[in-house]
């Protein structure tokens, strides 16, 4: 192995020209593979962190039956005792419980629909960025005040400031007309254009009065909302919820963010699918420049190859002594590649990658201006592994035709 | 040891457009352990051929080689790959050294091979070496040695791992007279100590002048076999 490791090192050095441009194609190639992938999948983990830290959180714990049908009457009781427990669970660092529920809206001049949020604010403050992105007025201040906070749009509709009074109708969990007389508190302006237009937070312990869930000792609720330590960690906790915590604890089950919200992950698999049609074409261009390399080599040593069956070295050497010379070829351009790479990801990721003039567009979605790419062993080694692969992929049909090289023949050859 | 070496009736054909052409027709003949033999002939005559067919690196169209109790023509391609690593030594007219690895690294290439062990592959390549006038070349590459001194080190290959049989195809076609004496005086030296057998294919006088039986070839075919007496 030593011995065959030796002669593909040198081998691949006896045109050394053209080893250093193939070698630089794919080092080039594969920074800039590390660069945009890395710079996509942190924007994307951007834009899950933006997205669930509004409102959502990591993952939902809910009855199935409140997930599949969203029906007022699918509560669960002892939400305090419960969230207690839940916090214990490895990976969980905040969770409060909510109410959810719909409700016409009415304040002097105009009347409008809304989901109803009831939340309890100190709880939420840890896991909503809403209670920070009040536009004016201040967050809820209680669980049982008689206020409520509204998106900015859902303000403008209703014709309201802070201060004013907003009916709230609807129908409660029991059949009973569920009504409220509400003062707002403040308005918040979340970038989120749906919550803007049609989201408002009440008290949890006033959504539980007016939409007559239960008795107040009951704690009833309809979904807990958490966040885990690191998203990357969101399906493991929920795995762990739902395989140690369900079966205890009243049939509750655990819903990733992209379970809850489908659409952002639909929407990031469709700029993935054209992100990678990018890589792709760059890794076949790469690709092709080593093929054309290592075809080259391997023609011009036919002869050599003659010879080594002659003094009856087993084609299965040959094959494997070839390979072995491809691999380090690539490992020639990679290595300094993903060096290359990871020297760019990292003054970005001190610095910021942001596009000039799309910093308002970015504020609309409420992603940050710039984003600073994450070094990962994922975002390091995905494209290059994949060029990688493919490279000795497709070069080994053509090393397989030594097992059909006779030695004088090659040996013969020019 | 692998003992006799039989050629028993050995047609080799090759068809170029419609024309066959026998490069060997029905050549029989027998050679003894130790020998120092020679085909010569003109070109095209059959010496390569019949190097080749007793090589295992060419089959005939019809008949049989046997090597000692072993049928060549009746081996498949990696028994006649393995019997060509352990039991034949080959030097070829172009040298044929690996150009990437040194002068003792390509004797010591087919002992690795044979799975000779670190320490007495390297001793016997130097040992080789040596032997073949090499001393204090041993880390030079063939691109950094003349004709002849890559030719000595192609020799000192063939013979490293001691092989009953070498093979050696032209081999002072491309060097002057000096040298392919003192090489022709190398392999009968070889040829003296291990008892191997030598087997050339030539047209150098030289050649011919030293080889202890010659057998002369034209349009495949054996038309002289001569022993002389060895002093």
């Amino acid at each position: 192995m030593k011995q065959s490791a030796v002669i593909a090192w040198r081998n691949i050095w006896r045109n050394k020209r053209r080893t250093l441009i193939t070698g630089a194609a794919i080092a080039f190639s594969s920074a800039i593979l590390i660069f945009f992938i890395g710079l996509q999948l942190s924007s994307y983990s951007a834009a899950i962190q933006a997205t669930t830290s509004i409102f959502q959180g990591h993952l939902q714990i809910m009855l199935p039956a409140y997930n599949e049908e969203g029906e007022i009457r699918d509560t669960f009781q002892h939400a305090e005792t419960l969230r207690e427990k839940l916090l214990r669970v490895d990976g969980i660092s905040d969770i409060a419980p909510r109410a959810e529920g719909f409700a016409i809206l009415s304040s002097a001049s105009r009347t409008f629909g809304a989901k109803i949020l009831g939340v309890l604010p100190e709880q939420e403050r840890n896991l909503s960025t809403i209670p920070g992105l009040m536009k004016s007025g201040t967050y809820l201040s209680s669980p049982t005040a008689k206020e409520l906070v509204l998106g900015k749009t859902l303000a403008r509709n209703l014709k309201v400031e802070v201060g004013d009074e907003v009916t709230l109708l609807g129908q409660g969990k029991d059949g009973s007309t569920a009504a409220a007389l509400l003062t707002v508190k403040g308005i918040f302006e979340s970038g989120s254009l749906d919550l803007d237009r049609a989201l408002l937070e009440i008290p949890l312990g006033t959504f539980r009065e007016v939409f007559s869930l239960g008795h107040l000792q009951d704690n009833e609720a309809h979904l807990f909302a958490a966040r885990v330590n690191h998203i990357m960690q969101t399906e493991k906790v929920v795995d762990r919820l739902n395989h140690n915590f369900r079966s205890a604890e009243a049939e509750l089950e655990a819903y990733t963010w992209d379970q809850i919200t489908p659409g952002l992950k639909q929407a990031i698999e469709l700029d993935m699918a054209s992100g990678w049609l990018f890589y792709l074409s760059l890794i076949v261009i790469v690709v092709f420049g080593v093929l054309n390399t290592f075809l080259m080599s391997i023609l011009e040593r036919t002869k050599e190859f003659g010879m080594l069956l002659a003094l009856g070295m087993n084609p299965k050497s040959i094959v494997s002594l070839i390979l072995l010379e491809c691999v380090l070829l690539l490992c020639v351009g990679i290595i300094p590649g993903i060096a290359l790479g990871a020297g760019i990801l990292y003054y970005f990721h001190i610095y910021g990658f942001s596009i000039p003039g799309t910093e308002e567009a970015m504020k609309m979605w409420n992603l940050p201006s710039a984003i600073h790419p994450e070094i990962t062993l994922l975002n390091l080694s995905l494209g290059p592994s994949i060029l990688f692969l493919l490279a000795v992929v497709l070069i080994i049909p053509f090393v397989l035709r030594i097992f059909k090289l006779e030695p004088l023949e090659a040996m013969r050859a020019v | 040891m692998i003992g006799q070496i039989e050629l028993q009736d050995v047609t080799r054909t090759y068809t170029q457009g419609e024309e066959t052409i026998h490069a060997l027709h029905h050549a029989t003949l027998t050679l003894e352990p130790g020998e120092f033999t020679t085909f010569y002939g003109p070109s095209g005559s059959g010496k390569s051929t019949a190097l080749n067919i007793i090589g295992g690196l060419d089959l005939p169209s019809s008949g049989k080689v046997l090597v000692g109790d072993a049928s060549l023509t009746e081996m498949t391609r990696s028994e006649r790959a393995d019997f060509r690593l352990h039991h034949i030594g080959f030097v070829f007219q172009a040298y044929n050294l690996i150009p990437v690895l040194s002068a003792i690294e390509n004797v010591e290439f087919i002992m690795q091979l044979q799975g000779i062990t670190g320490d007495e592959r390297k001793e016997r390549a130097a040992s080789v070496l040596k032997q073949v006038g090499l001393s204090g070349m041993e880390l030079r590459r063939p691109g950094e040695l003349s004709g002849g001194q890559q030719q000595r080190v192609a020799v000192a290959r063939a013979i490293a791992s001691n092989p009953e049989l070498v093979l050696a195809d032209e081999p002072t076609a491309n060097l002057d007279s000096t040298t392919s004496e003192a090489l022709i005086e190398l392999m009968l030296e070889l040829n003296e100590t291990y008892k191997s057998t030598f087997i050339f294919s030539t047209h150098d006088p030289l050649v011919m002048k030293s080889a202890h039986r010659l057998i002369e070839l034209k349009d495949g075919q054996i038309i002289s076999d001569s022993n002389k007496e060895v002093a």
